[in-house]
């Protein structure tokens, strides 16, 4: 009950119902971006494990989404488990590849690291390529709509609703992990790797955690871009979309819960608005990445946090 | 009184320089032990050593009866060998309580899953940690400022903070490295009183420093190293007057 009477709760609840009420006010292009500003946050969290909680140059983010959308793709249409089923192994299957890149990533630091995890990324994107009738090779492949209780996601809003609650039951699951041991390690150990280990942390496992929840999340968006396009295909899998998932951690804010959040929102909406003038979506990224990091090294979340302290986030639970 | 902590003939060497070479000493349950010295006599390089930074050369590190040597920092954290750092060694992104309960991840940890998932055994988990940080808090009267951003503290209350977290698990021997520095004098009087009451609990404490006032307050045994060596060995008043110590340490006089 005590929970009840928290201010910031209440305010997320009537977000969250705000948002799920968006379908009723406004078509469903608007409906189709807003899931994918959904898709993005949780992108954007997932990459931020590695880059902002562990502070490493790792870019194999967009391998973990990619595998998420292969791998739920996979399991709907090969394997022909239900859309939950093949929504958690999905997940898994992220957290998995998380796990394994992240175990070479333990030898290698900076440029290294960052080379490495950047050419995974095309590794990956090779192997959907040349995935023959299991992946569909360079076409890709279509998929069934979801299904849920005996109902089908088809239309943009059923997608949207469930996209929306995917995307809130992600958000609260990595603040709970932020505020636990495991997100206290985790900073602690990418912050001053020996100061850590005198206070007995493992650095190498919280390493290669890091790893893992970063492909377990992206790879959550990556099976929800999946359903909401209804189908995948190695073309959505490209560098555009690594560096676009950076940029929204980079401009939101490193390290952050609210940060990534922030960052998708903004490089997804924006876009939309200046689609009619050519070559502005370009330079408006380039133009925010760029002022960002020389202005506000923190993101935009970060620089608020700044100005207002009660906004930061805290790695410790409360109380009450 | 018993022995927590005894090196015997611990050298290391960097790229063929022997930065400790044959160093014995013991320190025993609830004794402070000073390691002075000249710059570069190997005072850090010791502590390094014995916390598993650094590879020995030769020579043993035994805690407890036990062999340390080879095993990796954590597990050696974990057996009760806790330190604090020169500088760096907090973290000044998070706040004095975050710091703590970094501290406490041996004693308090809590499974990722209920974590996630917020369950009511991490929750109550998760409250205990807080509750035995602010107690820990407590004990060094810095409970007021749990929620200041480290970097906002001044390097005295950081250096308490520092202490707080190494012991915030379970420390059988606390090694702080030059605790002093920055410290105002009122502070350092607060630090002195400070490692008195651990060492009666029972704590081994191993300090660098060069501060000799506190040194020759707060210790039982001072070793003397020069240019990796032990010189001397003995109570305050013998290093004091100890000839050898004089012409090597502290210059004619």
């Amino acid at each position: 009950m005590s929970r009840m009477r928290d201010p910031k709760i209440l305010i997320m609840a009537v977000a969250v119902a705000l948002l799920a009420c968006l379908p009723l006010f406004v078509n469903s292009y608007i409906v189709y971006i807003a899931a994918m500003i959904c898709i993005n946050a949780l992108m954007a969290l997932g990459f931020n494990f590695v880059i902002g909680f562990l502070g490493q140059l790792v870019f194999a983010n967009t391998a973990f989404f990619g595998v998420g959308a292969y791998a739920y793709s996979i399991l709907l249409m090969h394997v022909g488990l239900p859309f939950p089923l093949a929504l958690l192994g999905a997940c898994l299957a992220g957290g998995l590849i998380g796990l394994i890149v992240g175990l070479p990533a333990l030898r290698l630091r900076g440029f290294e690291l960052a080379i490495v995890t950047l050419a995974f990324n095309e590794l990956m994107r090779w192997i959907y390529l040349h995935s023959g009738s299991i992946g569909g090779g360079a076409s890709g492949m279509g998929l069934r709509p979801a299904t849920l209780f005996g109902y089908e996601l088809i239309s943009d809003t059923s997608k949207y609703l469930m996209i929306l609650v995917v995307t809130v039951i992600g958000i609260w699951m990595v603040s709970n992990i932020a505020k636990s041991t495991a997100g206290r390690a985790i900073v602690a150990v990418g912050a001053n790797e020996f100061a850590a280990s005198a206070l007995s942390i493992p650095p190498a496992r919280y390493n290669i955690l890091a790893f893992a929840l970063s492909g377990f999340f992206s790879a959550i968006a990556g099976a929800l871009f999946a359903i909401l396009l209804g189908r995948v295909a190695p073309e959505s899998f490209g560098l555009n979309q690594l560096l676009l998932g950076f940029a929204m951690v980079m401009v939101g804010g490193l390290g952050t819960v609210a940060g990534p959040v922030l960052g998708a929102v903004l490089l997804t909406a924006a876009p939309e608005f200046l689609r009619s003038i050519p070559g502005a979506e370009e330079i408006l990224f380039s133009v925010l990445l760029i002022g960002l990091l020389i202005f506000m090294p923190s993101g935009l979340f970060g620089g608020l946090a700044a100005l207002f302290p009660s906004l930061r986030e805290r790695h410790r639970g409360k109380l009450s | 009184m018993t022995v927590q902590l005894e090196l015997d003939a611990v050298s290391v060497q960097f790229a063929g320089l022997k930065a400790v070479s044959d160093v014995s000493f013991t320190v025993a349950k609830g004794e402070i032990c000073a390691v002075i010295g000249p710059n570069g006599a190997g005072k850090s390089t010791l502590f390094n050593a014995i916390g598993g930074y650094v590879r020995l050369a030769s020579g043993r590190v035994l805690f407890g009866g036990e062999a340390l040597n080879g095993r990796p920092i954590h597990e050696i954290a974990a057996a009760g060998v806790r330190r604090t750092f020169q500088n760096g060694g907090l973290f000044l992104d998070m706040t004095v309580i975050e710091n703590v309960m970094v501290g406490l991840h041996q004693t308090h940890p809590i499974p990722l899953v209920g974590a996630a998932l917020a369950l009511p055994s991490a929750r109550r988990r998760e409250r205990e940690a807080i509750e035995k940080a602010r107690e820990l808090l407590a004990l060094m009267g810095i409970q007021e400022q749990e929620d200041v951003l480290l970097r906002n503290l001044s390097s005295g209350q950081q250096r308490m903070v520092e202490i707080v977290r190494a012991l915030a698990s379970p420390a059988k021997l606390l090694m702080l490295d030059e605790p002093a520095v920055g410290l105002t004098s009122l502070e350092v009087q607060r630090l002195d009183g400070i490692l008195k009451q651990l060492a009666r609990s029972g704590i081994a404490i191993l300090l660098v420093e060069h501060v000799l006032d506190l040194v020759m307050s707060v210790s039982d045994k001072v070793v003397v190293l020069n240019s990796g060596e032990r010189l001397a060995e003995g109570t305050p008043g013998e290093i004091r007057s100890n000839p050898a110590v004089l012409e090597a340490y502290l210059g004619h006089s």
